[in-house]
C-alpha cells in the first residue's frame, strides 16, 4: 500500500498520458488514412501540436507572464488595499447600526492571505517536480498512441478463453460510450475557456489569459466548476478596475456560458451523455482532490465516468454472455 | 486456467504463417502484402483445448475465426445437432463482422485448436485507417454473403419441390386408397 502511495506520482503520469493518448487517437487514425503508417502519423500529429503550441505560446506567453508578474508587484497590492478600504467604509455604516464596529478587514484579509500563501508555497516543490515529470507525458503518449493496439492485444492475450469475446465486447462498448464523452468534455472545456478569455479581454479585465484558461478547465468539474472560474474572474475585475462596475457583466458572461453549455454544446457535442449522479460527482471530486490535488480535482469526473461505464458494461455483458 | 497460461506464454508464432493463412482465407485473398500485415496486427491468436467452447449459441457475435490447426464443430443447441465440422484453413462466425447478431450456433473445439480471431471493432478501425482495404474486405464479405443467399434460395427451392412431391404423392396415395376402398 505504501509502495503504491509512493508510486502514485508515476501512476498519475501514466494515467494522464493514457487519457491524452486516448483523446488524440482518432486524430492519428485520421492522419493514418492519408496512407502513412502509424509511427509516422503519430509523429505528424505531435509535430502539428508542437507548431500550434509554439505559435500560441509565442504570442500569449509574454502577456500571461506579464499578467502573472503584475499579481506579485506593488501596484496590485496597493489597489487591493484601496478596494478593501472602500468595501469596509461601505459596509461599516450599516453594520454600526446593529452594534458591530471596527471591522479591520484589511488586517484580517492580510493574515488570511499570508497563511494561504505560506501553505501554497509548501506545495511549490511538488509542483516543480510535477512540471519536470510532465515532460515525460508526451514521451509516454507517443508510445501509447503508436503501440496502442499491441498493448491492447497484450492485455486481451492474458484473458482466459471463456472471457475472451466478453472482454472484447466490453472494451468496444466502453470505447463507444467514453470516446465521445471524454473528447466532448475536453472540447467543451476548450471552447468555454476561449469564450471566457476573449470576453474578459473585451471587458478590460487584467489577467484574462490566466483566468480564462482556468475557468475553461474548471468547467470539467460539474456544479462547482463554474464558481471556481467565476471567483478569480470577479477578483481580477475588482483588482484591475478598482471598482465593482464590471461585476454584473462578468456574472452575466458566466451565466451565458453555462446556458450555452447546457442548451447547445452538451446536446450537440455529447450526443449520448454518460450520466453521473450529483452525489457521485461530489464524492469523486472530494476523493480526486484529496488523493491527487488539483489534477485529481479536474480529472475526478472524467474518471468517475470511466469507472461507471466499466462497471455498467461489465454487468450488462456478463448477463448477455451468460457469465453471471 | 489453461486458457490463460497458453495465451500468455504462447510460442513465438511466425507472422509469415499468419499472413499465409490470412491470404488463403476468402475474405482477405485480394489484400496486398502491406494490407495483410495490417490485418495481422489486429488478429488475436487463441488456443483451445478439445471440448472447449469457442462461443455459445445466443452469445453476441463480436468477430470471426480462422482455423490454423485442429477441428471445430459447429452445433445447434439444445440437442447439439452437428451442422458442420471445420478444419484448418476454414473460417466461421463471419456474419459477426457485419453486425452484432446473436450467434446462430455454438462452436466447440473437437480437437486441440489454434485459431485466429478478427474482431469487428478492430476491423472497422482498420477500415477507417485504410479505406481501400475496407472496400476489398467488404466486397469479399458481400460476395460470400451473396453466394450464401443463392445457396439458401436453392436449398429452399429444393425443399419446396420435395414438399410438393410429398404432398402430390400423399394425395395420390389417398386417392388410390379411396378407390381401393
Amino acid at each position: 500500500m505504501l509502495a503504491m502511495y509512493q508510486l502514485s506520482d508515476i501512476l498519475q503520469l501514466v494515467v494522464l498520458a493514457a487519457l491524452f493518448a486516448y483523446l488524440l487517437d482518432p486524430a492519428v487514425t485520421w492522419i493514418e488514412s492519408w496512407g502513412i503508417n502509424r509511427s509516422l502519423a503519430t509523429l505528424t500529429m505531435f509535430l502539428i501540436i508542437s507548431v500550434v503550441l509554439t505559435i500560441t505560446l509565442l504570442f500569449l506567453l509574454p502577456v500571461a507572464i506579464d499578467q502573472l508578474s503584475q499579481l506579485q508587484t506593488g501596484p496590485i497590492i496597493d489597489q487591493l488595499e484601496l478596494v478593501i478600504t472602500d468595501l469596509q467604509s461601505r459596509i461599516e455604516a450599516p453594520l454600526a447600526q446593529v452594534g458591530i464596529n471596527d471591522l479591520d478587514l484589511l488586517t484580517s484579509i492580510k493574515t488570511y492571505v499570508t497563511n494561504f500563501l505560506r501553505e501554497t508555497i509548501n506545495y511549490v516543490p511538488n509542483v516543480l517536480a510535477m512540471l519536470s515529470n510532465f515532460l515525460l507525458i508526451p514521451f509516454m503518449m507517443f508510445f501509447i498512441i503508436k503501440d496502442g493496439n499491441t498493448i491492447k492485444k497484450g492485455f486481451i492475450g492474458m484473458v482466459p478463453n471463456r472471457y475472451f469475446e466478453f472482454s472484447l465486447n466490453v472494451l468496444q462498448k466502453m470505447d463507444l460510450q467514453l470516446g465521445n464523452y471524454l473528447r466532448g468534455q475536453f472540447l467543451i472545456a476548450f471552447i468555454d475557456g476561449t469564450i471566457i478569455t476573449t470576453a474578459l479581454w473585451l471587458l478590460g479585465v487584467d489577467f484574462f489569459l490566466v483566468i480564462g484558461p482556468i475557468a475553461g478547465l474548471a468547467n470539467l468539474i460539474p456544479y462547482v466548476g463554474p464558481f471556481i472560474g467565476l471567483i478569480p474572474a470577479l477578483l481580477g475585475s475588482i483588482l484591475s478596475t478598482g471598482n465593482f462596475d464590471t461585476i454584473p457583466a462578468i456574472i452575466i458572461l458566466f451565466l451565458c456560458v453555462q446556458l450555452l453549455d447546457s442548451s447547445f454544446m452538451q446536446p450537440l457535442i455529447l450526443a449520448k451523455n454518460v450520466e453521473i449522479h450529483p452525489l457521485a460527482v461530489l464524492l469523486a471530486i472530494l476523493v480526486g482532490g484529496k488523493l491527487f490535488g488539483i489534477i485529481g480535482l479536474l480529472m475526478a469526473v472524467p474518471f468517475a465516468a470511466i469507472l461507471k461505464v466499466i462497471i455498467q458494461e461489465t454487468i450488462t455483458n456478463m448477463r448477455r454472455y451468460h457469465l453471471s | 486456467m489453461h486458457g490463460l497460461w497458453s495465451n500468455l506464454f504462447k510460442g513465438s508464432s511466425s507472422r509469415d504463417d499468419n499472413r499465409v493463412l490470412l491470404k488463403n482465407t476468402k475474405i482477405f485473398t485480394t489484400l496486398s502484402k502491406r494490407q495483410l500485415d495490417s490485418v495481422d496486427r489486429i488478429v488475436y491468436k487463441r488456443f483451445f483445448e478439445a471440448g472447449e467452447p469457442v462461443f455459445q449459441q445466443g452469445d453476441p457475435g463480436i468477430g470471426m475465426y480462422i482455423i490454423e490447426s485442429g477441428v471445430i464443430c459447429i452445433a445447434q443447441m439444445p440437442d447439439e445437432h452437428v451442422l458442420a465440422e471445420l478444419k484448418a484453413g476454414d473460417f466461421f462466425g463471419e456474419i459477426a463482422l457485419l453486425n452484432e447478431t446473436p450467434r446462430s450456433a455454438s462452436a466447440i473445439a473437437k480437437t486441440d485448436c489454434s485459431l485466429l480471431c478478427v474482431s469487428q471493432p478492430d476491423l472497422l478501425g482498420l477500415f477507417k485507417r485504410d479505406p481501400k482495404l475496407g472496400v476489398k474486405v467488404l466486397t469479399a464479405l458481400s460476395q460470400i454473403t451473396g453466394q450464401r443467399v443463392i445457396q439458401l434460395d436453392q436449398d429452399i427451392l429444393n425443399l419446396h419441390n420435395q414438399l410438393e412431391q410429398l404432398s402430390t404423392n400423399g394425395n395420390g396415395s389417398a386417392v388410390e386408397h379411396q378407390t381401393e376402398t
